[in-house]
């Protein structure tokens, strides 16, 4: 029994990291249509970023963390603003556009690998911080703060979305881009705001995941795309909220997976939720995703 | 340097196969497999462990028989045909979207990749496996295996270059692009996507375990740090470089990118360390791959078209769908058929002359007319989308040889109405019995398969097929979309094959379409498209036609044409169900008209007693 409650207190450690990335994702996804798996990259430029600020400065590590975050917000407004208008315009398909993510992930992943020559770096600096006991479960301090900014992200996002204009804008150009922008919503700026928002979350995330597993190298952002990628279809959509639960259940799924059949298994396990489902509720899924066909850009 | 010729050589056979694999599965079934390195890795190593036999020393891994050559191969090809059924169950749900199914199938690499590196037990993590003997090494001296080898892979790609080309070029392949440019409206005539993705994801995860054998065969090791899910990109790239849908194209591309691009280095210095340049190709790899997306997607050598002409009256007919000349430009050739058309007072009878048969052009020969048993009952249907009732407690008999019109105002549910009717949707309540079975559960390519064909609100063709094609593949149906068939071909499919090619002829030129054959259907003009779908209903002699707008963007002589050849196809015994909001349309057209209203049915009767009646006025005529 005690193992079953560790495994759900890493698990939901493990929710939390996914649940920032799979939020950045959702918000990104739900608004342009454009399935981005350049999203790892991202999470990968973040991490490094990180790292890089953290191992050349030598100031507090959190500061690297922002700099990972900043830096996910850049990467990823480049990439919406200048990369995918170009062939958006050009009057590409669903299926072109994740081709083009996937010929972007080639170029800047192994652009990193050139740069750091394939080597594994130690994310040994950071903090743990204090061990604290909730009863079976044990979490380091830091693991704590992850959770902790989980939370008031979503609060956040949640907050953005049904209680501003700029939200509610947003949520207009999710369903129906061409009329919210002859009713005179700035769509540009929402686009860019949302590609800003949801990079952020990625280079986040991407440090988050790095800090967890204490190594970082240019496959990192692609190895944890899988079960960001996994909460982001099981919640559907452009919902943060569902992104949520669905990272609670791919953290736990590993987690538990990993504490009872090995932890070769468990990147399976998350994803095996997800293929559980497609197969047997593929409609809940993908009820509205099907859809809509143009992208917002 | 005759081995490294001899091992290049080797190569370029083996990944030549691996992208006619990728080739069938994407350019033609639209099957974004990204996870495709894994198959080829499944059946390297089933191939490995066949061939060694129990684990060895050191080793430890599961499927450990001792087989004969060439049987692992064999079993290499079996369990990449076997993998991939088991993952299409998963990822080739037709409700998935094809850029999710591109994402998923991605994931699945990256995942397999992962588990197989740490799963010592199985697959001896990364350490993989080795000790392969290659075969036949006795028979030929050091220098002589390689090219034996060379030979022996060359002479496979020999064989599955005419495979893949009769597949391709078969009605088992028209069906195939036709499912992937449009999956609904190939299930409305009676393909069924999935089975169809199913079979081309199968066939090509065998194609991908065949190659991997044969390259464990020669290289007599298996890592899975040489299955990463970066290499799938290769062949991806092999495809869009050199042509998709071209499997000469194919040939191109491969030698291109997996054998020049990837072989180039070696004959230049090495640059900074040592994997700089390693790292530097996958870069411009994918450089390559967004150009050529982007700027050419085409690629090197475009798919040539099916094109089709009349010969000269008196000339001799040729058919050459199936004795195809794989390097030439394909010619059918049609020989003109004379039309009788009988007119009386109220009738208007079309016969062709084919072969003697008196076949009617869109009748249904078994069906006795204006029957008195319904053709299509529904009864009390509601469909739910949510908390909406976009139909609510709907019954309608329709009959055969009768031609009902169904009215109503925006979202008084009409198209949910005739979607839960053909199968497109599942309704919540309320059953359907279509000539005389309980269809309520048949999904809509069996409907389609038992007569019941429809049109779509929006025009639905064949975007990546020509116009001919698209007809063609309505008349041939499943039945000649079958795998089989286009395996063993065959007199029979010969002969259904110009059948369907005639009566593909004479509906164009009934509808005054003859130049658009070769035209894609992508290319047409939007009331080109609409005709397109209605001769696509027509050609498929149906039971019972369901409209769903088919007058939006056609041209106003047009529309009278089409409303004579309505009246012809439903004297001849086939119901017809039409939705319009052009009320003179209904009205010259329909026997009965059926005015929906707020997911419910407000009247029915003659088009003078609906347009005069009270409640229809108010909800939808005031």
């Amino acid at each position: 029994m005690n193992t079953f409650i560790q495994a759900i207190g890493f698990g939901l450690v493990t929710a939390s990291l996914v649940a920032i990335g799979a939020m950045g994702f959702t918000l990104q996804f739900g608004l342009t249509n454009i399935l981005n798996l350049a999203y790892g990259v991202v999470m990968t430029v973040g991490a490094f970023a990180a790292y890089e600020v953290d191992s050349v400065s030598g100031m507090n590590p959190w500061v690297g963390v922002v700099a990972g975050s900043i830096t996910g917000a850049v990467a990823t407004f480049l990439i919406g603003k200048g990369f995918f208008p170009f062939f958006v315009r050009r009057g590409i398909g669903l299926l072109q556009v994740v081709m083009l993510t996937l010929g972007l992930t080639l170029v800047v992943q192994f652009t990193i690998e050139a740069i750091d020559r394939g080597s594994l770096y130690q994310f040994s600096n950071f903090p743990t911080g204090r061990t604290v006991h909730v009863g079976a479960i044990v979490l380091t301090g830091t693991e704590i703060i992850f959770m902790v900014l989980a939370v008031i992200l979503y609060l956040a996002i949640a907050g953005l979305l049904h209680l501003t204009r700029l939200g509610k804008a947003l949520r207009a150009m999710s369903v129906e881009p061409s009329l919210a922008k002859s009713c005179g919503i700035p769509t540009s700026k929402i686009v860019s705001v949302t590609w800003i928002v949801s990079g952020f979350l990625a280079g986040l995330a991407g440090v988050a995941y790095v800090v967890n597993t204490n190594t970082v190298d240019s496959y990192s952002g692609s190895d944890f795309l899988a079960p960001v990628l996994a909460a982001a279809i099981l919640g559907q959509s452009g919902s943060p909220g569902g992104a949520v639960i669905a990272s609670v259940l791919v953290g736990c799924a590993t987690e538990i997976v990993s504490a009872y059949g090995g932890s070769a298994y468990a990147t399976v396990a998350g994803f095996g939720v997800l293929l559980v489902v497609l197969l047997a509720r593929p409609g809940n899924v993908m009820s509205e995703l099907t859809k809509k066909v143009e992208f917002t850009v | 340097m005759q081995v490294y010729i001899a091992t290049l050589v080797i190569y370029c056979g083996i990944d030549l196969l691996s992208a006619w694999s990728v080739n069938l599965q994407f350019a033609y079934g639209g099957v974004p497999n990204f996870a495709y390195i894994i198959f080829v890795a499944v059946g390297a190593y089933v191939d490995g462990t066949t061939t060694l036999g129990s684990a060895q020393a050191g080793q430890s891994y599961v499927l450990g028989y001792h087989l004969s050559f060439p049987l692992p191969l064999i079993a290499g090809m079996v369990a990449g045909g076997a993998l991939a059924a088991v993952i299409g169950m998963f990822t080739l749900r037709s409700s998935l979207r094809r850029d999710y199914q591109a994402a998923i199938m991605f994931i699945v690499g990256v995942i397999a990749l992962a588990v197989v590196s740490t799963a010592t037990n199985i697959f001896n993590g990364s350490e993989g496996i080795a000790g392969l003997n290659p075969p036949f090494t006795s028979l030929f001296s050091a220098n002589g295996y390689n090219w034996a080898y060379a030979g022996w892979v060359w002479a496979f790609c020999l064989v599955f270059y005419f495979v893949v080309e009769r597949l391709c070029r078969s009605g088992w392949g028209r069906a195939l692009r036709a499912s992937r440019d449009n999956g609904t409206a190939a299930a409305s005539i009676g393909l069924s996507p999935s089975a169809l993705r199913m079979q081309v994801f199968i066939v090509g995860g065998m194609i991908a375990g065949l190659s991997g054998g044969l390259l464990i065969d020669y290289i007599g090791a298996w890592g899975p740090s040489a299955w990463g899910y970066a290499e799938t990109f290769v062949f991806f790239a092999a495809i869009i470089v050199g042509g998709p849908e071209n499997n000469r194209g194919a040939i191109i591309g491969t030698i291109l990118i997996p054998v020049v691009f990837t072989e180039l280095p070696t004959f230049f210095p090495q640059i900074g360390y040592q994997g700089l340049t390693e790292s530097l190709q996958w870069v411009i790899i994918g450089i390559i791959w967004i150009a050529f997306i982007a700027f050419r997607p085409q690629g090197l050598l475009p798919s040539k078209r099916v094109k089709v002409a009349r010969s000269a009256a008196d000339g001799p007919r040729k058919l050459s769908g199936l004795r195809v000349n794989p390097f030439a430009e394909r010619r059918l050739y049609v020989t003109p058929r004379v039309s009788t058309v009988l007119r009386t007072d109220s009738v208007t009878v079309a016969t062709v002359m084919g072969e003697g048969t008196g076949a009617a052009l869109g009748t249904n020969e078994g069906a006795p007319v204006s029957s008195r048993e319904p053709i299509l009952r529904v009864e009390n249907l509601g469909v739910r989308f949510g908390g909406v009732h976009a139909v609510e407690g709907v019954s309608l008999d329709i009959y055969a040889g009768e031609i009902t019109g169904i009215i109503g105002p925006n979202g008084a549910g009409k198209s949910s109405f005739v979607s839960a009717i053909s199968g497109q949707i599942k309704p919540d309540e309320g059953k359907v019995f279509f000539d005389g079975h309980n269809v309520t559960k048949w999904p809509l390519h069996r409907r389609a398969r038992s007569g019941l064909i429809r049109t779509f609100q929006t025009t639905s063709e064949f975007g990546g097929l020509t116009v001919f094609e698209n007809l063609v593949v309505a008349v041939l149906g499943s039945e000649g979309a079958r795998l089989s068939r286009a395996v063993i071909g065959g007199s029979h499919a010969k002969g259904g094959a110009e059948e369907a090619w005639e009566r593909s002829w004479e509906v164009l030129e009934r509808f005054e379409m003859e130049h658009t054959a070769n035209m894609l259907g992508s290319e047409l003009s939007g009331g080109q498209r609409r005709l397109l779908e209605i001769m696509r209903c027509l050609v498929r002699r149906p039971k019972l036609i369901i409209l769903d707008e088919p007058m939006v963007g056609i041209a106003s002589h047009l529309v009278s044409e089409i409303i004579e050849e309505l009246k012809i196809v439903a004297a001849g015994g086939v119901g017809i169900v039409i939705i319009e909001h052009a009320l003179e349309v209904i009205g010259a057209l329909s026997d009965r008209v059926v005015v929906m209203a707020a997911g419910a049915m407000l009247a029915d009767g003659t088009y003078d007693e609906v347009v005069a009646d009270h409640d229809v006025q108010l909800a939808y005529l005031a």
